[in-house]
């Protein structure tokens, strides 16, 4: 029973200087042929029921006009029967007065904000279109229509960015009524902005130091990491997003979306011309014994609190990486204790170095 | 066969030139190729040379060519490498040779390499034709190229066959120069043999080839042949010429090019330059000109896994089967375990067997930086040879150190004269002499520590001068100078394969060059990791790799598990091609860290 589903909406207004992923600048005829494929792609592959969590994220969900993203909620209405957590990503200048109001309309209980830094300087630089003072008008306009599960993206490591910069971001942040904090490191793609002109992030040591800083500083104010990169008020972790790290099944629709289903992951195609064919699926992936497994720890060990492995997991794990695990265990970087696996406060830190000596040769 | 109909000739030129090119289109004038059969530059045959456009190994073909005047006339065409690694075998192959054609590119002019060349051809006694090619050109200027020609090298050239190789223009006015001007072979049938290996390679089937020229007398198959420098004897079994393909004959005479098997085991007991004589007849002397040809430059070549140890050897063999001038012998690194010391003619020549081990015989390997041989005199009277710095004895037991000197010829223009100085005095240069080869361009010769051009000499002078700069060198002589051994510790680890020679003077900042460049290179360990270099046990530069605090992926991928994967597949390659020293990782780059600039 799969009770995931990803939509990806592939469409940006403007595109962000550390931006690589799957999105096109914004076209009307082509949102409206897309919608039709989506739609298509829905009724072909995804079961009506049981679906437990939504996200519709992008690209920019928003980017699309009123009436389309209308088409769009109405499109997805049939899935939601079921869902208790229905999230979608907000870029805060795309909100308008209609969009609010079809939010509330049909179901919609989550919002992630693109929020990045709220220091103005760094967001021309990283080239989002927004400003500090949008962000707090949309959460408040948020608020008013009685959304309250705002989650808010947060990047560290931009160029130019000193740690002061993300200490005034965050300490803003935890005083306003939000419910969860992503956060992330500044990745330079080869093929983004940032990338193809050789703009370098924040030196290593700082990052580091930036990454510590600011767990320690949400800790305290009672947002709990609970993943790598997430940090929650009591109650709101994001139950979509535990799909993925609990390696649970879960659809992805749309433009260059993943799925996975049992032993198999499948990438839709990043084509717009195959994709609009209803030609969705470009690569299937099967996953032995082995790979799978990988792939559990691989997602599972970015949970705190570890993976709870079934009594036959525990079993496979222990036969096929019996040496790895040893070794990691030995060195203090792995724990497994009543069936959960999870890295000591030392391994966390250090996640792919643990990942690497994991992955199958 | 009449002597009077062979001529004998190689083509010269500086790199690009158009030397090749020349050499395909004569091959397609004289009809020994069509031009469909005719892969491109038909004499480089390696795909590396194809690739770099430079030619390694040599080559000899016969053409026949049927002259305005009415006789066919047999050429045979030597070609010649087109590096400064490789000088001594061209000077042999133009020892086979009476004349050249020197191709001087109608843009550019003459180059440090077309001197370095006219000089050997002239050291030979050859008759030099005067080739201006890519008249196609826009901004050629054949008129001031055939001025500099006269005035710097003092050739008449003023009837120069101004040709475009590429397009086939005149081509046959070349020709015709090499029938009218090259002069026949000297030397009689009658003599006892002189033949002149000026090449070989190794087949499977047959042993060594032994490319030659029949300087006096002739061979025949069955003869029992003496190779006058080896003191070795062998019977011919194979002779023939080649036109492209192998045409077998019975006898070579005096004033032929052709080729000679005799069921030679080992390309190493046939030395370019040696002389072949017959047994029964013995010359009085061998031809002039034979030196035995030794490494220039060394370095350690580790395989990334210490299983392919015996592949690496293997590897190493099957080169050397056809190439004279590598060397190599195993040895061990306490950093990098077993391994081999290999010796080559050049950077060039490196570079090459670096690459050939590695896509041929798909081996991963770790270099170490390249040493040049010096000749280290101990307090006990002896002398030593060391080409390997991790083996320079302790500074207590020696009494002095001298490196190989070149004399470095470098064609510059005339503003760019005071940074081509400066360079050279910093890098312990000695000035000898200038000339302007004309308004604009100067030719400075200087003398230079090799070790300086296979550090960064080079490269230098190519910034310095905006890539103006041509430079050709010659080893001249061995000279003292106050050197002593840098080592680097990683983790107060002494890494033996990371020690290199330096002049004192330069020790602080070669240093704290390297050990800030190992700080870049070398990943975070789990631990704080000093890097240090020293001389003997003083430390004279130290900085610290902080240890690894943080390596999680923190991207928003969501449900992309394949694009995470992906990069951790990543990681665990950069891992694998690290060597574990102690408990530092060391990645492969860093091996050549020792050769980092100050540029950075």
């Amino acid at each position: 029973m799969i009770s995931s589903l990803y939509v990806h909406i592939p469409f940006c207004k403007s595109i962000c200087a550390y931006c690589d992923f799957c999105r096109v600048g914004y076209d009307q005829n082509l949102v409206d042929q897309y919608l039709v494929a989506l739609q298509q792609e829905l009724s072909q592959r995804v079961d009506h029921q049981n679906l437990k969590t939504i996200y519709i994220g992008g690209g920019t969900p928003t980017a699309l006009s009123d009436e389309q993203f209308q088409r769009l909620l109405m499109i997805l209405q049939p899935y939601t029967k079921d869902v208790k957590e229905y999230t979608i990503e907000i870029n805060p200048e795309t909100l308008t007065k209609t969009k609010l109001n079809l939010l509330s309309t049909y179901g919609i209980n989550r919002v992630s904000l693109g929020v990045q830094t709220l220091n103005d300087r760094l967001l021309k630089i990283i080239k989002r279109q927004h400003t500090t003072e949008q962000v707090i008008h949309a959460i408040d306009d948020l608020l008013a229509c009685g959304i309250d599960n705002i989650s808010v993206d947060v990047m560290f490591g931009l160029p130019t960015q000193s740690l002061t910069d993300l200490i005034e971001t965050l300490t803003s942040l935890i005083t306003w009524p939000i419910k969860h904090i992503s956060l992330y490191d500044l990745t330079i793609e080869e093929h983004s902005y940032f990338g193809r002109h050789h703009i370098k992030k924040a030196d290593d040591e700082l990052c580091d130091q930036m990454y510590f800083s600011a767990i320690a500083l949400l800790e305290k104010a009672g947002f709990r990491q609970y993943e790598i990169s997430n940090f929650a008020k009591s109650g709101y972790q994001s139950q979509h997003n535990i799909v993925y790290w609990q390696y649970q099944d879960f659809y992805g629709v749309g433009l260059n979306a993943s799925s996975k289903i049992g032993h198999y992951r499948y990438t839709n195609t990043s084509n717009f011309v195959e994709y609009l064919a209803n030609r969705y699926i470009n690569d299937q992936i099967y996953n032995d014994k082995r790979d799978y497994l990988f792939e559990r720890m691989m997602m599972g060990l970015r949970i705190k609190e570890g993976i709870v492995l079934s009594k036959i997991e525990e079993n496979d794990i222990l036969c096929i990486y019996k040496e790895e695990l040893a070794d990691l265990i030995n060195r203090k970087l792995l724990v497994l204790v009543d069936h959960r696996l999870k890295a000591t406060t030392k391994g966390y830190s250090i996640l792919n170095d643990i990942l690497v000596d994991l992955l199958p040769k | 066969m009449d002597q009077r109909y062979i001529r004998n000739f190689s083509i010269i030129a500086h790199i690009d030139h158009g030397k090749s090119t020349l050499a395909d289109r004569i091959l397609e004038m004289t009809q020994t190729v069509t031009k469909r059969e005719m892969m491109s530059q038909m004499l480089d045959t390696l795909d590396l040379e194809r690739e770099r456009g430079i030619t390694i190994k040599l080559n000899a073909v016969q053409l026949k060519y049927l002259a305005l005047d009415g006789h066919e006339y047999i050429l045979h065409l030597i070609d010649t490498p087109g590096h400064v690694d490789f000088t001594y075998e061209v000077s042999r192959s133009l020892a086979a040779c009476e004349g050249a054609v020197l191709v001087v590119d109608a843009a550019q002019g003459i180059e440090a390499q077309t001197l370095a060349n006219v000089y050997l051809a002239l050291d030979n006694d050859l008759e030099i034709i005067p080739v201006i090619n890519k008249i196609d050109l826009p901004s050629s200027d054949p008129e001031r190229v055939i001025k500099e020609i006269e005035e710097v090298i003092g050739l008449s050239a003023h009837d120069a066959p101004l040709i475009s190789a590429k397009n086939g223009t005149n081509i046959e006015q070349v020709l015709e120069a090499i029938v009218k001007k090259v002069p026949p072979p000297k030397g009689s049938k009658d003599e006892p043999l002189q033949a002149l290996v000026f090449d070989s390679y190794y087949d499977p089937y047959r042993g060594v080839i032994a490319l030659i020229r029949i300087k006096q007398g002739s061979v025949k198959v069955n003869d029992e042949i003496f190779l006058m420098a080896t003191g070795k004897t062998y019977q011919v079994t194979e002779l023939g010429v080649s036109n492209v393909i192998e045409i077998k004959k019975d006898r070579l005479v005096c004033g032929e090019v052709g080729w000679l098997a005799a069921s030679i085991k080992s390309i190493q007991d046939v030395h370019v330059g040696d002389t072949i004589t017959l047994t029964s007849r013995k010359a009085k002397e061998p031809l002039k000109g034979y030196r035995k040809i030794n490494s220039m430059v060394y370095c350690g070549l580790y395989p990334t896994d210490a299983k392919r140890y015996i592949d690496l050897r293997e590897a190493l063999e099957r080169l050397q089967l056809n190439d004279a001038s590598l060397h190599f012998e195993a040895e061990a690194s306490q950093a990098l375990g077993f391994g081999f010391r290999c010796g080559f003619l050049g950077l060039l020549h490196m570079d090459v067997i670096q690459e050939r081990l590695e896509r041929e015989y798909n081996l991963d390997l770790i270099a170490t930086a390249p040493s040049v041989v010096y000749r280290v005199y101990l307090t006990d009277n002896s002398v030593i040879e060391v080409d390997n710095p991790a083996m320079m004895p302790p500074a207590t037991k020696i009494d002095h150190i001298e490196e190989p000197m070149v004399k470095a010829l470098i064609m510059v223009p005339n503003n760019y004269v005071g940074a081509v100085m400066e360079l050279s005095n910093n890098k312990r240069g000695i000035y000898i002499d200038m000339d302007y080869i004309d308004d604009n361009r100067v030719n400075l010769i200087y003398h230079l520590p090799l070790a300086e051009i296979i550090y960064d000499y080079f490269d230098k002078l190519k910034s310095a001068t905006k890539g103006y700069a041509s430079l050709d060198y010659e080893l001249i002589e061995y000279k003292k100078d106050d050197l002593i051994k840098l080592d680097i510790l990683l983790n107060s680890e002494l890494i033996d394969a990371l020690s290199v020679i330096v002049h004192r003077d330069q020790a602080y900042s070669r240093g704290s060059i390297i050990t800030r460049k190992l700080k870049d290179l070398l990943p975070k360990q789990q631990f704080e990791i000093p890097v240090q270099a020293a001389i003997g046990s003083k430390i004279i530069a130290r900085t610290n790799i902080k240890s690894l605090r943080k390596d999680v992926l923190s991207k928003c991928y969501g449900g992309d598990i394949t694009r995470k994967k992906k990069l951790l597949e990543k990681q665990k390659e950069g891992k694998k091609r690290m060597k574990s020293v102690g408990s530092v990782e060391i990645p492969q780059s860093a091996f050549m860290a020792v050769l980092a600039r100050d540029d950075k």
